[in-house]
């Protein structure tokens, strides 16, 4: 028990507030994939529709933007992702970027 | 880097977790779990009770009550009448939410709701107590909305608006029709199951006509005036089956007078139609156990509260799916799909102090009119104050290149793996 507390100290000293903002857009970024999850496969499966998980979120990002801007075809997801913030694209992409295959 | 970073994120969750052990042990040890039982395991009733086992991790304990062992969707039940998916695959068993998810599924049926109690009354006597309750039990049929239509004309004259044994007995009729003969169908009134469902039916039995029995009639004697996407189906029958297809408006037939499942024979006020086969699809309403329990309005479906789905008129109680009143939204497993999510985020913001983040709606729905040819239309909704709205939506347009069509079929076939994934596991 003490040595958690004392590990616990340590690590918010030293990874400060911004670890605990990624956790929380993390959270975030689950709950936002549920509506992702009717057409996109938690277990990176596909046939017709690809698979999501897993990608850097830099490339998860600008893919989301691309649609947002509607600069990339697809009218599912360009209504999906215009109804998203930037804070929202950056939760989604934390989440599926910690989402691996082999977790499944 | 990230080795140092993921330790540290397993350290602190370790911590994090005894430390909110220690301080909720004596709650913990008191109380038994709260408790969420959900009735009907379709589209909405299944992934409810998924997610709220799988985002309370144990800490509520979810009961599913659902009769058949095996769904059969609505879903895709109409390119089993193509010709284009096995009847097998259309069907899904629960036996991954009961081991995966440690969900009760109980095989039963819901009888009454004892709302002041808080308990559920199956058809076996038994009853099963809920903190949050959840009702999904689908459309039931208005037989008598029909004259001359009856559960015993159902075999005969197959509404097939519930999948299963209905689905494969139309199928059986379709296939079994004599050469050249005149199939008909009769489709619901508004508001029914899936919009654009009677009309990708229409086209799933114009394929297969096509391929076996080419001088096949259809005739649809429609209540309504229009219909959704009937541009696009009215395009595509013209392209796919030149010839094949009528549709009669209201003020062309004068409206239904009445089936006759032994002559076979189908009245309006203007002509009488005979039928080799046809599909009669009656008015609808929220799922019987819903009006027991004195959930429905005057029209017999459930007023909710957009945000959580909640029931109008009890709290503990959230109505999704096609028995709730989602105004904007159709009635599609796709919109039941979505607002059980909403639903299950409520409830564990309610048993377990769970972060509940504003409700999220979003709907779209393919339909084949041929091979290859796929259309859809969508939209994405909010929770307003007194009802769901839209807040922008799409439509396949007349004239799409092939290529572009053949990638919208392509995608409704991932999204029926993808949204089966998500209901049953
Ligand atoms: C031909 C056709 C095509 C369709 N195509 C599409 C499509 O392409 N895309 C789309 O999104 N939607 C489509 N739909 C609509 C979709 O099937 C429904 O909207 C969806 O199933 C609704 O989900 P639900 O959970 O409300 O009801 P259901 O899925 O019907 O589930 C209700 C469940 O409750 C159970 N139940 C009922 N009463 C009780 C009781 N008293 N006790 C216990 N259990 C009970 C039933 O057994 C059933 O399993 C189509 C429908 C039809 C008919
Ligand atoms: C209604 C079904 C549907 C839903 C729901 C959906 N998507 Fe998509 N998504 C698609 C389709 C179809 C494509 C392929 C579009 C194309 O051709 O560019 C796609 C493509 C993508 C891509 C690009 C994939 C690639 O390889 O090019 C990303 C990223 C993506 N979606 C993210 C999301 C996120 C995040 C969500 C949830 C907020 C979501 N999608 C919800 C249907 C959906």
């Amino acid at each position: 028990m003490r040595s958690f507390v004392f590990i616990t100290l340590i690590g918010l000293t030293v990874m400060g507030s911004r670890a605990i903002a990624t956790e929380d857009l993390r959270a975030l970024g689950e709950y936002l994939a549920a509506e992702c999850f009717t057409c996109h496969q938690l277990s990176g499966d596909h046939n017709g529709i690809p698979s999501i998980i897993g990608w850097d979120t830099w490339a998860f990002e600008l893919v989301m933007n691309e649609y947002r801007n509607k600069e990339r075809d697809s009218n599912v997801m360009q209504t999906l992702a215009t109804a998203l913030s930037d804070e929202e694209v950056k939760a989604l992409a934390i989440y599926f970027n910690s989402i691996k295959p082999k977790d499944h | 880097m990230t080795i140092t970073r993921r330790r540290f994120n397993v350290l602190t969750g370790a911590s994090a977790l005894t430390l909110g052990l220690c301080a909720s042990a004596p709650a913990l040890l008191g109380a038994a779990k709260p408790r969420a039982v959900i009735i009907g395991g379709g589209a909405g009733g299944a992934t409810a009770a998924r997610y709220i086992a799988k985002d309370s991790k144990g800490a509520i304990d979810v009961t599913l009550i659902e009769p058949t062992r095996r769904y059969y969707t609505c879903f895709f039940s109409n390119l089993y009448l193509g010709g284009f998916r096995t009847f097998d695959s259309i069907g899904h068993g629960y036996d991954k939410l009961a081991t995966e998810y440690d969900i009760n599924v109980v095989h039963d049926w819901a009888v009454s709701i004892d709302r002041d109690k808080k308990q559920v009354v199956l058809a076996s006597g038994a009853r099963v107590p809920y903190d949050r309750l959840i009702v999904a039990p689908g459309i039931d049929i208005k037989y008598d909305s029909v004259p001359g239509y009856s559960v015993d004309a159902a075999g005969v004259m197959p509404h097939a608006w519930k999948s299963g044994t209905q689905a494969q007995l139309l199928k059986a009729k379709i296939d079994g029709m004599k050469e050249g003969g005149t199939f008909v169908m009769v489709p619901p009134p508004n508001p029914f199951r899936c919009p654009p469902g009677p009309y990708e039916r229409i086209s799933m039995i114009a394929h297969a006509f096509k391929q076996k029995n080419p001088k096949a009639k259809i005739i649809i004697l429609d209540p309504k005036k229009k219909f959704s996407k009937q541009g696009l189906f009215m395009d595509g029958w013209q392209q796919h089956y030149p010839g094949m297809i009528e549709w009669i408006d209201p003020g062309s037939h004068g409206g239904i007078k009445n089936v006759n499942p032994d002559t076979m024979e189908i009245v309006t006020d203007l002509d009488t139609f005979k039928a080799d086969a046809a599909c009669v699809i009656p008015a609808q309403k929220a799922g019987t156990i819903a009006a027991l329990a004195g959930l429905t309005d005057k029209n017999g479906w459930c007023p909710i509260k957009p945000e959580t789905m909640q029931s109008s008129v009890d709290e503990n109680i959230h109505v999704i799916g096609d028995a709730s009143i989602a105004a904007a939204m159709p009635k599609s497993g796709f919109s039941a799909n979505s607002q059980a999510k909403s639903a299950a985020m409520a409830i564990r913001a309610a048993l377990i102090d769970a972060k509940a983040f504003p409700a999220r709606y979003s709907n779209t729905c393919w339909s084949l009119i041929g091979k290859n040819d796929g259309i859809k239309v969508g939209a994405k909704y909010k929770a307003g104050a007194e009802k769901i709205e839209p807040t922008s939506k799409f439509i396949s347009k007349v004239g799409e290149t092939e290529d572009l069509r053949a990638q919208t079929y392509e995608e409704s076939v991932g999204w029926y793996s993808g949204i089966t994934a998500d209901i049953f596991g």
